[in-house]
């Protein structure tokens, strides 16, 4: 039985979907069978990002209504063959899918996949339910602004109200800015989410630019971004890894990406 | 994750005339412990025959147990808490709280509301457990307060609007106090239609943090083990004792003239005691514990040095 991982944040915009398609695609190359779902419902990206789109046939919601098997809908990544995506609709909206939909959905998957990622929309809504559902596990993507983590900081509790455990991602930390004091430091985010860490992602020119050619960042390999979501992909799946990100300051983390970077 | 195992108890409903197909009554289980779903429209009889059903079912688990009670829709009739406590007794349950689950969406913050048990829709795990588990801004009513019709409608609380409206009013550059490391500008609260104070329940102890959007709703005495988040907000009838930073909303001695709020770091967003409404006016952070009390016209902060300010201690 696979594990269910659902990417949240609460709010928009902080690098949701980027996560997870890095996630996913890194978990993959380590060898796991990933499915990354979309569980942002009228609003899809997941697939833009994995640059899927023009693959699309049937999506989440024709699953759900029976309008397909999930076989069907499913859509194999062009460069792995244990990744997977299922996207989300593009016409329906967040009430197309129902929480009790999702946790059928989800354990199916996790029945095939070892690790199946679900892409939540921002907001604590329907879609927000929908998506912590079928989850296990949580990964709550907070980028080092006031107004992220304080709505990572409402999410945290609406998770540990549904019981769903989660850790923490901080995204687009800027080393140089932090060193000046101009930005948040992750500890800064740590201190107040209170939540055990799982990496800390630089802010980084290259993710902006492969997102954009609908190819995760971890397939170029090359960027820091890239080698943290390799460890945090390891983390996750309970690999080895040297040197953990969870305390000290940013140079620290510099030096703890330097050593993982081993994939 | 679906710990709110929930059982319905919708068989007592058959054959009622006028009265919404669901269950009258729900006992479950919740990460704070036993709760008690009444919804209001139904009659009293269905609700205790529906929670004596489940209760007789095992009476020996449930004994000793202390019971939240989520009101659904609308205010109680008169009677029903008497003998929803009556009905607790029978099998030693103590109710330590009663909110109505309603209230929750209407006062504003981002609450889910809760689902309409009478609906007959299929609540979702979340919902369910959302609103008691954040507290939403379900507000404590007493026994005492909610037997009476007159009050049952408005339960202790401030006019929320008032409060806003003052707050935003607060001039910017407060003025200067010499002895209070922190200052602020009290302002006393127009009347508020506040009913008669609930009954003490003692001390609640709460272990945090409590986060944002979060609101702790206490009739007595408080004790947050933890932070208490910006966003969220932390009330009690009584004293407040944060272990940990408060970087909220406080609110001690709600309908009260006295109290006092104490944390090991004192940054919060706002405090409140009793009628008068603090902010604080600087960003510096705290570097020891500090206790705010009310006096007079004014809510002063200071250094807590181990021992109450001796003013505040012959109040208290």
């Amino acid at each position: 039985m696979g594990r269910a991982i659902v990417i949240t944040s609460g709010k928009g915009g902080v690098g949701k979907t980027t996560t997870t398609a890095n996630l996913g695609t890194a978990l993959a190359q380590l060898g796991h069978t990933v499915v990354l779902v979309d569980a942002d419902i009228g609003l899809r990206n997941l697939d833009v990002v994995m640059g899927l789109e023009n693959r699309i046939v049937y999506h989440v919601v024709d699953v759900i209504r029976g309008k397909c098997t999930l076989q069907k809908a499913l859509i194999k990544d062009r460069r792995l063959d244990n990744l997977w995506l299922l996207p989300a609709s593009q016409t329906d909206d967040k009430d197309a899918v129902t929480p009790d939909d999702m946790k059928t959905l989800v354990m199916e998957l996790k029945g095939s996949y070892d690790f199946v990622l679900i892409d939540c929309p921002a907001g604590i809504e329907q879609g927000f339910k929908n998506a912590i559902a079928g989850a296990d596990e949580a990964a709550v993507v907070a980028t080092p602004e006031v107004s992220s983590i304080r709505d990572a900081d409402r999410v945290v509790g609406l998770l540990a109200a549904a019981e769903v455990p989660a850790r923490l991602i901080v995204n687009r930390i800027s080393p140089h800015l932090v060193k000046r004091g101009d930005m948040l430091s992750q500890a800064d985010v740590i201190e107040i989410l209170a939540l055990e860490m799982l990496g800390a992602i630089p802010l980084d020119d290259q993710v902006i630019a492969t997102t954009n050619k609908g190819v995760p960042a971890v397939l170029e390999g090359k960027s820091l971004a890239a080698k943290e979501f390799i460890r945090i992909a390891k983390v996750m799946a309970g690999h080895e890894v040297e040197a953990k990100s969870s305390v000290g300051f940013f140079s620290r983390i510099g030096r703890a990406l330097g050593l993982s970077a081993t994939a | 994750m679906d710990s709110s195992t929930a059982l319905a108890l919708d068989d007592t409903q058959v054959g009622e005339p006028n009265v919404p197909v669901g269950p009258a009554a729900l006992l479950r289980g919740t990460s704070r412990g036993l709760e008690m779903v009444v919804d209001a429209r139904a009659p009293l009889d269905a609700i205790t025959a529906a929670l004596e059903k489940r209760l007789g079912e095992a009476p020996a688990f449930f004994r000793g147990s202390d019971v939240r009670v989520t009101v659904d829709d609308g205010p109680l009739g008169a009677g029903y808490l008497a003998r929803l406590d009556e009905l607790a007794q029978r099998f030693a349950l103590r109710i330590i709280e009663v909110t109505a689950a309603r209230t929750v969406a209407a006062i504003g913050e981002a609450v889910p509301s809760k689902p309409n048990l009478a609906a007959g829709s299929a609540p979702n795990a979340f919902e369910e457990e959302e609103p008691t588990q954040a507290a939403g801004a379900a507000l404590i009513q007493k026994i005492a307060g909610l037997e009476d019709p007159a009050t049952s409608d408005e339960p202790v609380m401030l006019a929320d609007t008032e409060l806003t409206e003052l707050v935003e009013h607060l001039p910017e550059t407060p003025e200067a106090f010499d002895e209070p490391t922190q200052t602020s500008i009290p302002r006393t609260l127009a009347p508020s239609p506040e009913a008669a104070l609930p009954h003490d329940e003692g001390t609640r102890l709460f272990v945090g943090p409590v986060r944002s959007g979060v609101i702790l709703d206490h009739v007595g005495h408080l004790i947050v083990f933890g932070d208490v988040n910006p966003g969220a907000e932390v009330r009690a009838t009584g004293n407040i004792v944060v272990l940990g930073r408060l970087r909220g909303t406080a609110h001690a001695g709600i309908g009260q003239d006295v109290g006092f709020i104490l944390a090991l770091r004192l940054e919060p967003q706002q405090l409140r005691i009793g009628r008068k409404v603090a902010r604080a006016d600087s960003d510096t952070p705290a570097s020891d514990a500090e206790i705010a009390y009310a006096t007079g016209e004014s809510i002063v902060v200071e250094r807590y040095s181990g021992r109450l300010p001796r003013n505040l201690a012959t109040s208290i």
